[in-house]
């Protein structure tokens, strides 16, 4: 072995040691963003529910909106969500490829809650218990395409090139005869770039809720909320020769690495999510037709122990060379991303059997935080945190919807629509989410409740598969989510 | 030195971990301080507890929060009959009902016993007329044929002369023995503030004879 190899082993055990193993921000906002909630009725008018949540569903609503309930209440129901997008590859703004569609859906139980109201001779006391899926992080991506102005072997060499080294894919860089600690490689471009993403995974609450009547027709409402949850991605990516690619020796050190194939890397990062927060609801109805709800969500803390397996190889024409996964690999991480506050407030109007509600949600992102790392390197949280202060701006989510009951059968018809902007300063609308809402209910023997909603949304996005703007894809996106809530009132 | 300054940085970063906790810590404490003062200190709400009248729909008519309940009734001409209201009301139906009415309506009232006194609520021996037929039929023979038990009412005390006699003096088994029934006064043998009960004395105002003795009236 030549003492540049030496060298060489010495510099990728001393990067090991001080592995910083770098978040993104798409890892704060992706516990950051407002789920679509786990009732149909409310799902069914848009989410617009902080006035109304006179059900167990004010667990996740507005706590205060149990004050309302007389009876006890048992109820559950069931999510199908599908998601699937349109996807393009682009580099440095120009697409690359043909567009590739994706799908991923999954069916899961959303929600088991129960409600008490305390006997009372005025007022109104109530405490609740749900269990409620609220947040899905399923998604699926696939894109392919002739790169022509950068790879992602020349972004690892340029940035983290103990991976390209392993894998024979860069040279060592040397001044005046000695290895420089840089690496190059020619092979940075007019690559067939193609892969995978599956994203899926899920926030679940155990929420305790109490709501009293603290004046005539005044509600207060506190959730105590438990959460647990879990997030995996799996993504395949490759880089492939294509016919103007380089034939020379990838790494000048050795001749096996002589034309070039095939790039191939594979991530696998796991989530197991703790966590816990609180939220404050305000409930008034001013006279028989009217209310208005107020809701503040203290900062929800979210604590991840996360592990990421890296697996992958480089084929050349005469040689494979592998990944040592352990080399790359970790499952010793943990920090907590702590949420911002949320200040809700809506209003709905109810007259002869018809219900109009409409409701906004200030969120400041850029309070988003990273906190308590264990194991990363603290700068890399501070500048990760002073990014996520430079990217992302406050936004107002806002929801409207109707519901009309036809009192004779016992049926009820809904439609809503609401709005989740994105965070990131400067995005276009039609990054925004929106969800255009409908939903159906039925009451049987005075007791058992059965409704169904269904909801679509669409928006875009986009994706980095390595740098800014380099290859990135944008997806326009769309979703389609069932819920069916069964209640039983007794 | 190297060695110092890394312990030196750990330490820092446990002490600013620790604050963080102590911080959620604080938030946990706060947040429980709410709740549980929202939910013990609601100066509207009145819970019911045994000792108070169990609520229905009728007693709580005048505190019942009636806007809350009118939201899915949406009549102008709603009334606190819930009944009445649920099935005549043109907008919601059949949910009226299952909004408005609170579950407790639909439970009999519990009975309420007061631990501080063994017979409230109880009916007694003797301020129950209606026990005496259960407690004393079907066990041995009937109080026809005795006297044990039967109670002597007598008359007030007549004061007609020293040596005369009233007949109200003496019971008559017909006026004060109702037909098998046995009422046990407990105030027979009290000290005889009434004077209708004298004569069942020990005696202190008359003789065997009938006569007064000298603890009477001079």
């Amino acid at each position: 072995m030549k003492f540049g190899n030496y060298t060489k082993l010495l510099i990728i055990f001393v990067i090991l040691a001080t592995t910083a193993y770098p978040q993104t921000i798409n890892d704060a906002l992706r516990l950051g963003y407002s789920g679509i909630g786990s009732s149909a009725r409310a799902l069914g008018m848009g989410n617009s529910y902080i006035s109304l949540s006179d059900d167990a569903s004010a667990g996740f609503f507005n706590p205060a909106g149990f004050g309302l309930l007389k009876k006890m209440e048992f109820s559950g129901g069931l999510d199908y969500s599908n998601f699937s997008n349109v996807a393009t590859l682009n580099s440095n703004g120009s697409a690359i490829e043909q567009s590739s569609n994706n799908t991923a859906s999954s069916t899961t139980l959303d929600r088991v809650s129960f409600a008490f109201p305390f006997p009372t001779v005025r007022g109104s006391l109530v405490f609740g218990l749900s269990y409620q899926n609220t947040k899905d992080f399923n998604g699926a991506l696939s894109f392919s395409g002739i790169n022509p102005n950068s790879s992602f072997i020349g972004f690892l060499a340029a940035n983290n090139p103990r991976l390209t080294t392993e894998l024979h894919l860069s040279s060592p860089e040397y001044i005046n005869g000695q290895y420089a600690n840089q690496e190059f490689t020619h092979l940075t471009g007019l690559l067939n770039q193609s892969g995978n993403i599956i994203n899926s995974g899920g926030i679940n609450d155990w929420t305790f809720s109490g709501a009293i009547e603290i004046y005539k027709n005044l509600f207060v409402g506190l959730n105590l909320n438990f959460i647990s949850g879990s997030y995996e991605s799996n993504s395949d990516y490759y880089e492939d020769a294509t016919s103007k690619s380089y034939q020379g020796m990838a790494d000048t050190t050795d001749p096996a690495s002589a034309n070039f194939q095939t790039f191939y890397l594979n991530r696998l990062l796991k989530w197991d999510i703790s966590g816990w927060d609180a939220k404050l609801g305000i409930l008034y109805q001013f006279n028989r037709m009217s209310r208005f709800g107020l809701t503040v969500q203290f900062p929800k803390t979210f604590t991840i122990k996360e592990s990421f397996t890296v697996n992958g190889y480089s084929q050349f024409a005469n040689q494979q060379y592998d990944l040592n996964q352990q080399d790359f690999s970790y499952d010793n991480v943990q920090y907590d991303i702590v949420t911002p506050f949320e200040i809700g407030a809506g209003f709905s109007f109810n007259i002869k059997g018809l219900i109009l509600s409409a409701q906004g949600t200030l969120i400041d992102y850029s309070q988003l935080k990273f906190k308590n790392p264990d194991g990363i390197d603290a700068v890399t949280v501070a500048d990760l945190n002073k990014s996520i202060k430079n990217d992302l701006t406050a936004i107002a989510n806002y929801n409207f919807g109707a519901e009309y009951t036809i009192p004779e059968v016992g049926l009820r018809l809904r439609a809503g629509y609401f709005v989740q902007p994105s965070a990131y300063k400067g995005d276009p609308a039609s990054f925004n989410k929106k969800y255009i809402t409908a939903g159906i209910g039925f009451l049987a023997e005075e007791a058992i409740g059965l409704d169904l909603a269904f909801a679509h949304g669409w928006y875009s996005d986009i994706g980095d598969n390595y740098g800014s703007n380099l290859s990135r894809t944008t997806q326009d996106i769309k979703e389609n989510h069932f819920i069916l809530t069964g209640t039983y009132r007794f | 030195m190297v060695l110092l300054t890394e312990v030196a940085a750990r330490a820092e970063t446990a002490a600013v971990i620790h604050a963080d906790k102590g911080i959620n810590m604080k938030k946990l404490i706060c947040v429980a301080a709410i709740f549980i003062f929202l939910n013990i200190t609601g100066c509207y709400t009145v819970i019911w507890s045994p000792g108070m009248d169990f609520p229905t729909a009728e007693s709580n008519s005048e505190y019942n929060s009636t806007d809350t309940t009118d939201y899915y009734n949406g009549s102008d001409n709603y009334v606190d009959t819930y009944g009445d209201v649920y099935y005549s009301e043109p907008y919601y139906g059949r949910y009226a009902n299952y909004y408005n009415i609170p579950w407790w309506y639909s439970v009999a009232p519990p009975k309420v016993y007061n631990k501080n006194h063994k017979n409230d609520g109880k009916a007694t021996a003797n301020s129950n007329g209606d026990v005496s037929p259960i407690r004393n039929s079907g066990d041995g023979r009937g109080n026809s044929d005795r006297n044990t038990g039967d109670i002597i009412n007598t008359p007030p005390v007549t004061i007609s002369g020293s040596n005369s006699s009233s007949s109200g003096t003496t019971t008559s088994g017909s006026n004060n023995t109702s037909s098998g029934t046995t009422t046990i006064d407990s105030k027979k043998t009290d000290s005889g503030s009434d004077n209708s009960r004298q004569s069942t004395s020990s005696g202190s105002v008359r003789n065997n004879d009938g006569s007064r003795n000298d603890g009477g009236r001079k």
